[in-house]
């Protein structure tokens, strides 16, 4: 979010705290596709969905008490991620209690995780084509296992150096590593 | 599961709205003591009860509403603690038993002051704007409802007597800006 968008926020959240009500729908307009972005980030698609939109609605619950002087995106971010961390847990519970997860019952994975994961593999993909030639051979050779083509101390400080950067590339294109 | 936009935007702003009447409780609670000093000292439950149940529900729309009004009914009460406290003190300890004349003078004189402090305070922090009216008419009502409180011991003089007071107490002062400039 950049800064315009986080000061128009930070001024529309604390004029609907005043009580305000034509800050409503700018503040639901900025807050419906950041929370369900944050969540998709933490969360299968059906699930995120479910948690944005009640972290959405808490935020506006708790919207009349909200503090000026704090920040309103962190504010809002709080909310969204303890409500992340309640539908983590509600997950883990169905997954113990052996609710059908993301896995058909044959063993299978289901589409829904093989969306995600061909997501993240996507993802890392497109951090790895960030990176120099040299550091994402490097990696592809070390993810695959491969012996490595230099010796043993100076392939783990190149794998090293490698990690740093595409963490930082990740950290760029994804927001946190 | 996904739902229209629509939807989750009345939901939001159902959950908004009971919100802002869940944050209102706090200033309402506030009047409860001023009725159970007023239902226990003044010896006038009907009329206690009455101006109790309108300060609450005063409170209430106020604080729910927000902005002008809700600032203007935190003033109010505020300006309503004199003519609240004052007439129950003298009653209290000059005139127990009796009739008591300085009971009805106490609530003038302390609706001239809350009257003149809510007056100075609108004027140096409330902007002239929309909102202003809003703020003084919210500030004056509460603070009458909060002294009639008070005020009830001296029956309905006392009662017109303070809301006299409060009026002059703030008018001048408010209407004096608007003179000079």
């Amino acid at each position: 979010m950049d800064r315009a968008r986080r000061e128009a926020l930070q001024g529309d959240l604390a004029r609907l705290a005043d009580g305000d009500r034509d800050a409503f729908h700018p503040v639901f307009v900025c807050l419906w596709p950041l929370l369900r972005g944050f969540a998709s980030r933490y969360l299968p698609a059906g699930d995120a969905e479910d948690a944005a939109q009640e972290a959405l609605v808490k935020v506006f619950a708790r919207a009349a008490v909200f503090d000026a002087r704090r920040d309103a995106l962190h504010w809002t971010l709080g909310i969204a991620a303890y409500e992340i961390k309640t539908a983590r847990r509600r997950r883990q519970r169905r997954r113990e209690d052996g609710e059908p997860s993301a896995e058909i019952g044959d063993g299978r994975v289901g589409p829904e995780a093989l969306a995600i994961a061909k997501e993240r593999e996507d993802a890392i993909g497109a951090a790895l084509a960030l990176l120099d030639p040299a550091d994402a051979a490097t990696l592809r050779a070390y993810a695959a296992g491969d012996p490595p083509p230099l010796k043993g101390a100076t392939f783990r400080k190149r794998v090293q150096r490698a990690l740093a950067r595409l963490r930082l590339a990740w950290r760029i294109d994804h927001g946190r590593p | 599961m996904a739902v229209p936009e629509a939807a989750l935007s009345a939901r939001a702003r159902r959950a908004y709205e009971m919100g802002r009447l869940r944050s209102a409780l706090p200033a309402v609670a506030l009047a409860v003591p001023m009725v159970g000093l007023s239902l226990a000292l003044c010896d006038r439950m009907a009329a206690s009860a009455g101006c109790g149940l309108a300060l609450v529900a005063v409170l209430l729309a106020a604080a729910w509403h927000g902005r002008a009004y809700a600032r203007g009914a935190r003033a109010g009460l505020v300006a309503g603690i004199g003519p609240l406290l004052l007439p129950m003190a003298t009653g209290f300890h000059l005139c127990a038993g009796g009739v008591c004349l300085l009971a009805p003078t106490a609530c003038i004189v302390a609706a001239l002051v809350g009257g003149a402090a809510l007056g100075l305070h609108a004027r140096r922090h409330i902007p002239a704007s929309a909102d202003a009216g809003g703020y003084v008419v919210t500030a004056l009502g509460v603070a009458a409802l909060a002294g009639s409180l008070g005020c009830v011991i001296a029956g309905v003089s006392g009662i017109v007597g303070m809301v006299v007071g409060l009026a002059i107490g703030a008018v001048p002062v408010l209407w004096w800006p608007a003179r000079t400039t």
